[in-house]
């Protein structure tokens, strides 16, 4: 039996992200890559769905990434398929764009119409006070974005695009990158944190459902890397962490529960959501803040840490056994973040969590996506939450 | 319309020019069968336990005991594995799936994990109490969108393996319902281990002390009950037909096939480029879904189109054409030939999948030369085209 990993991957790096676009033009780079996903025109999709390649497409907020995996070492093909491509606009292409066009309005309408989408949303503007504009635009300006704003981006985008893959199984290197540096990715948040542009405070998004999702976020400070991946996993999203315990093992009152942490504006927070029924409201939003804030203010005992950071390493290295991972960690150096590889080194290295502490004097962040009665019961809770 | 045909290839073939497949070693421990799966690129231990105990097992009347028995059995286990592994569970027909990963280093842990999963069958009714409204919640889901219902009700009318629709039926009501005598009932009959097949794919140092590990644990956790000790014969009843008015008006067609694998002509039969899908798209009326339900021996392909309803004698017309004549281009089979063997390689490139698709090799239920002669065989495909009237599905032609 081989040790060698089956299969070849590349990754093609587009260097514009929804943040790029214009006011006016929301949802230009979303479009452009749906155009450039199209099999119906020539391109790397063509040839991806004419070999079978398996394909995955990310559209972040300063780039767009194409990554391409084939069980045959074909694959480093699809950067000049995908150049090519995006190089060459006829007659045919305003028709494919239109469709395109309307498709995407319907997927915007139907994103911002998700639960999780407003819940998102929400803790957003709880936080910080602004609501993110949707990466793929609103109705309108999906309409603004014509055939020659398209056409213009796409020869943009194909002459500056830059392919990474992982060293080849015979120890040479993978495709050469080939076009400019992408835009580094923006730094993680340090010790210095500047986080005057935390607001928090409490936004509710009125719905008809009978249940309602909870978001509870606390800016906090970091200066270890890997110390909040094993944070997040003290809570946890499963039966091992203290949410399921205080929600579900001594409640009973949720269905689903999640744990997660952002670096924004170099400012880190740390998020617990729920699922629960309406009138759980109150005493879910009152039982994420004692789990969130508690773990800031009093760090968890030796084991529990270490049972986290066991999770939290299992996490990893299963992220690293996908079939894009070796292409993702090359990419992920070359735009200057931090590679899981290193992630992992600076978790198994982790002794404690000590180091990780509330920013104080921040209300925290709290979003409700429910029923009417929930808006009040979140601010009688928040009231009378020591 | 049903038509019975016999596919041009076998659909045990194994994919040509495919990767390499990593051999897979089993032993029997107190006869849970226990695979091992080699992977020496991973950097992660997967594992699966698969439980031939599943929501067909549901007794008259008490839909979702299987469900609240995953959920309870999911989270048993008292020792350190209980805090550093997690598992994700999921009731099947057939089946219910316990999954997990963790570090090389752990996979001792991991399969602990997964062998408290069996543990001692029993329920912990503290633990069934706060479990069950996530089971409601989950189970609220199909309640409000009856489209999730539709794989259930068409297989259910296409193949009479009893318990097709074993899943789709339950209902978010039926849960309250559910006694933890009837969920115990069901455990100490089902989670035994001579009715379970734990697998864990990784790197082969990682697997060195796994099957020891296992013998060790469950001896432990299992004492005094034996392998397969009285294990009482369970009846499969056919439930009564669902009726679901609010998908009246919704075609499909179903493909009932052997549950292993459908071959590379079934697929593309009914691929996206295949003579059925562009019987719909002649029509006018866009596929809007399809799914596999799968149970123990067979399963069944559903694709569904919604048309309205002065479209809906074209769109049937048509699809009874395509079913009928049932011919597949060259250039669409060599197309989805190549296709599966990507995804092959692909969807079994991580250890969970390695060690899922070991866990599925055969039936999770108790090896008999029966189970295994009917797993394997390259039986008939039967194809049929259905309309729902009066909230069942009416064979169309």
């Amino acid at each position: 039996m081989t040790a060698q990993r089956p299969g070849h991957a590349v990754i093609v790096d587009l260097p514009r992200g929804h943040e790029d676009d214009a006011p006016e033009l929301r949802g230009l780079a979303a479009l452009a890559a749906r155009v450039l996903a199209d099999p119906c025109r020539p391109g790397a999709a063509r040839l991806a769905a004419d070999r079978g390649w398996r394909t995955r497409h990310q559209l972040e907020a300063r780039a767009s990434s194409f990554a391409f995996w084939s069980v045959d070492d074909d694959v480093e093909e699809a950067g000049a398929a995908l150049a090519a491509g995006a190089s060459r606009w006829t007659e045919s292409d305003h028709e494919l764009l239109a469709r395109s066009r309307a498709a995407q309005r319907v997927l915007a309408g139907q994103r911002a119409g998700q639960v999780l989408t407003q819940l998102n949303q929400a803790s957003h503007q709880a936080a910080w006070g602004w609501t993110p504009p949707s990466a793929l635009g609103a109705a309108q300006t999906i309409a603004n974005l014509s055939g020659e704003v398209v056409r213009e981006e796409l020869a943009r985008l194909g002459s500056a695009l830059r392919v990474h893959g992982a060293p080849r199984c015979d120890g040479s290197r993978g495709p050469r990158p080939d076009g400019p540096a992408l835009p580094a990715a923006p730094p993680q948040a340090s010790t210095s944190t500047d986080d005057r542009r935390w607001r928090g405070g409490v936004v509710h998004v009125r719905t008809t459902a009978e249940s309602a999702r909870l978001s509870v976020r606390l800016p906090c400070h970091s200066d270890r890397p890997g110390a909040l991946e094993v944070l997040v996993e003290v809570l946890g999203s499963g039966p091992e962490g203290r949410l399921h315990r205080a929600l579900r093992g001594e409640r009973g009152i949720a269905y689903g529960f999640s744990a997660g942490h952002w670096s924004q504006d170099s400012t880190n927070s740390v998020a617990a959501t729920a699922f629960v029924r309406a009138p759980d409201v109150a005493d879910t939003v009152r039982i994420l803040l004692d789990a969130v804030g508690g773990l800031l203010e009093s760090p968890p005992g030796e084991r529990e840490f270490e049972a986290a950071r066991q999770r939290c390493l299992a996490r990893l290295l299963t992220s690293l056994d996908d079939p894009f991972a070796a292409a993702d960690e090359v990419r992920r150096a070359a735009r200057g973040q931090t590679p899981i590889g290193e992630l992992v080194r600076s978790v198994s290295a982790l002794t404690s969590l000590d180091g990780l502490r509330a920013v104080s004097g921040r209300r925290p962040a709290v979003a409700v996506v429910g029923p009417d009665p929930c808006g009040r019961a979140v601010e009688e809770a928040l009231g009378s939450h020591p | 319309m049903t038509q019975t045909i016999s596919p041009p290839d076998s659909p045990t073939a194994p994919v040509p020019g495919g990767p390499e497949v990593p051999e897979v070693t089993q032993v029997r421990v107190a006869g849970l069968r226990v695979r091992l799966v080699p992977m020496p690129w991973a950097r992660s231990v997967g594992g699966c336990l698969a439980v031939a105990c599943g929501s067909r097992d549901d007794a008259p009347g008490t839909a979702a005991t299987a469900h609240l028995a995953e959920h309870v059995r999911a989270i048993a286990g008292t020792g350190r594995a209980r805090q550093t592994v997690p598992v994700f569970a999921q009731t099947d027909i057939a089946r219910t799936l316990f999954r997990a990963t963790a570090a090389p280093r752990a996979a001792a842990d991991l399969a602990v994990r997964l062998v408290d999963v069996l543990g001692d069958a029993t329920v912990d009714e503290r633990l069934l109490e706060s479990e069950r409204m996530a089971v409601e919640l989950e189970t609220a889901r199909m309640d409000s969108g009856p489209l999730l219902r539709a794989g259930g009700l068409f297989a259910a009318a296409a193949c009479d393996e009893p318990g097709m629709d074993a899943v789709a039926r339950t209902r978010r009501a039926d849960i309250p319902a559910v006694t933890h005598r009837e969920v115990a009932d069901l455990v100490a009959w089902g989670y035994r281990p001579g009715r379970a097949v734990l697998s864990v794919a990784g790197p082969p140092e990682a697997l060195a002390t796994v099957a020891e590990t296992v013998e060790r644990h469950l001896h432990r956790v299992a004492e005094g009950t034996g392998p397969d000790a009285a294990e009482p014969h369970r009846v499969l009843t056919a439930a009564p037909r669902m009726c679901l008015p609010a998908l009246d008006g919704l075609v499909a067609v179903t493909l009932t096939r052997p549950r292993r694998d459908e071959g590379p002509w079934a697929r593309a039969l009914l691929s996206d480029l295949g003579p059925v899908v562009a019987a719909g798209v002649r029509a006018g009326v866009p596929l809007v879904g399809r799914t596999t339900v799968e149970n123990e021996n067979q399963a069944v392909d559903v694709l569904c189109w919604k048309p309205a309803p002065h479209g809906r004698a074209v769109l049937t017309a048509q699809l009874r054409a395509a079913c009928a004549a049932a011919e597949v281009g060259r250039d669409v089979l060599a197309r989805v030939a190549r296709e599966t063997r990507q995804e092959s390689a692909y969807a079994g490139f991580t250890p969970m999948a390695q060690a899922l698709r070991a866990a599925l090799a055969d039936s999770a239920a108790p090896a008999t030369a029966t189970a295994t002669a009917t797993a394997t065989a390259a039986g008939p495909l039967r194809l049929s085209v259905w309309q729902v009237a009066g909230g069942v599905p009416v064979a169309v032609g």
